[in-house]
């Protein structure tokens, strides 16, 4: 519990630091992508994953769902918005994501397949 | 009404603990998905009690910060089984860069045929990649930031919980390949959901996630020019 709480810190360490270089470069990335980014390349040079970030990670990972409950209900707010052009919005959205879906999971395999035959 | 500033959090925390504990019991199956039970239950509330949607919005603001910390922490899985990806790093890529393109794509033609306003179909370019990005490079390209969080928040509870079941019957039982499509085309929201099911399907996916909205974030404001 301890473990999880200092791992979760360090990893807000890692989201302020990727924060400030986003706001003093004025970098075009979001600051959770770059403390991705930042923590990964810590962890390949270390060639391992300390024990308090790997128990602060796998307990948020472990409530990633209820953290994008927020975001979702404040859809709400944008009620009329979305509504204003439901038809294509649902179609972006449900026919894109499948495409995105199939496509991706389809082309990885012909592709590793491919290779392995070769 | 007011009300205590944790009365909110801690529903979100019930509903969500309730939620979850209902989906292992179904059999995880994707309507008890434990995003989808509690928000559709907080909506129906909200949309009856429409002064209430602020205070919950400002009481559970904190939860950013932890969802923020959930995303540098997907490092975690993608280091662990940064292997799988390597291995096949050309396919990886190339399957990403596939998705990608195939999902935006197949969302923007549909929309201009329609004849969409130039706002939706802008704001429909950054469907695919994670929330404060969409919102930054979807205003770069004249979106409207609100319409590309909603877009991008719908499509990844979409490819949560379509994509698993959708790719397990279509015959798809690589880990990686799924784990892909899931970061791809559902940004940190599919990604939760990969890491949910294996961890190769949650490195594959944070992989993807990052990949994509790298490759989006640079690509996408210098092609809309």
């Amino acid at each position: 519990m301890a473990r999880s709480l200092v791992g979760i810190l360090i990893l807000m360490a890692f989201l302020y630091g990727a924060a400030f270089l986003v706001r003093s470069l004025s970098l075009p990335l979001p600051a959770p992508i770059l403390g991705l980014l930042l923590l990964t390349a810590v962890l390949l040079a270390r060639r391992g994953v300390p024990e308090v970030i790997a128990a602060g990670s796998d307990t948020l990972i472990r409530i990633f769902p209820l953290l994008f409950i927020p975001p979702i209900v404040a859809l709400l707010d944008v009620k009329a918005l979305v509504l204003s052009a439901p038809l294509v919005l649902l179609l972006a959205v449900s026919a894109s994501t499948l495409v995105g879906l199939l496509v991706t999971a389809f082309l990885y395999r012909a592709l590793v397949r491919g290779k392995g035959q070769a | 009404m007011t009300t205590p500033g944790a009365l909110w959090p801690a529903v979100t925390a019930l509903l969500f603990v309730a939620a979850n504990w209902l989906y292992g019991r179904a059999g995880e199956r994707a309507y008890a998905h434990p995003i989808l039970l509690p928000s559709v239950a907080l909506m129906g509330w909200f949309s009856l009690n429409e002064d209430g949607l602020m205070a919950y919005v400002a009481d559970t603001q904190f939860f950013h910060i932890f969802l923020a910390a959930a995303v540098v922490g997907l490092a975690v899985p993608l280091y662990r089984s940064w292997g799988a990806v390597k291995a096949n790093k050309r396919a990886v890529l190339a399957a990403v860069a596939g998705g990608s393109i195939a999902g935006v794509m197949s969302a923007l033609v549909p929309a201009m045929l329609l004849q969409a306003s130039p706002e939706i179909i802008a704001s429909l370019g950054t469907k695919s990649i994670t929330t404060p990005m969409a919102v930054t490079v979807a205003g770069s390209i004249g979106g409207v930031p609100s319409i590309a969080a909603a877009v991008v928040v719908i499509t990844g509870l979409f490819a949560a919980l379509v994509g698993p079941g959708l790719l397990r019957a279509l015959g798809v039982d690589d880990d990686v390949a799924t784990g892909l499509a899931l970061g791809t085309a559902g940004h940190a929201i599919g990604t939760a959901e990969a890491v949910r099911l294996s961890r190769t399907m949650g490195a594959a996916a944070a992989f993807a996630m990052t990949a994509n909205g790298l490759a989006t974030a640079v690509l996408l404001p210098l092609v809309w020019g």
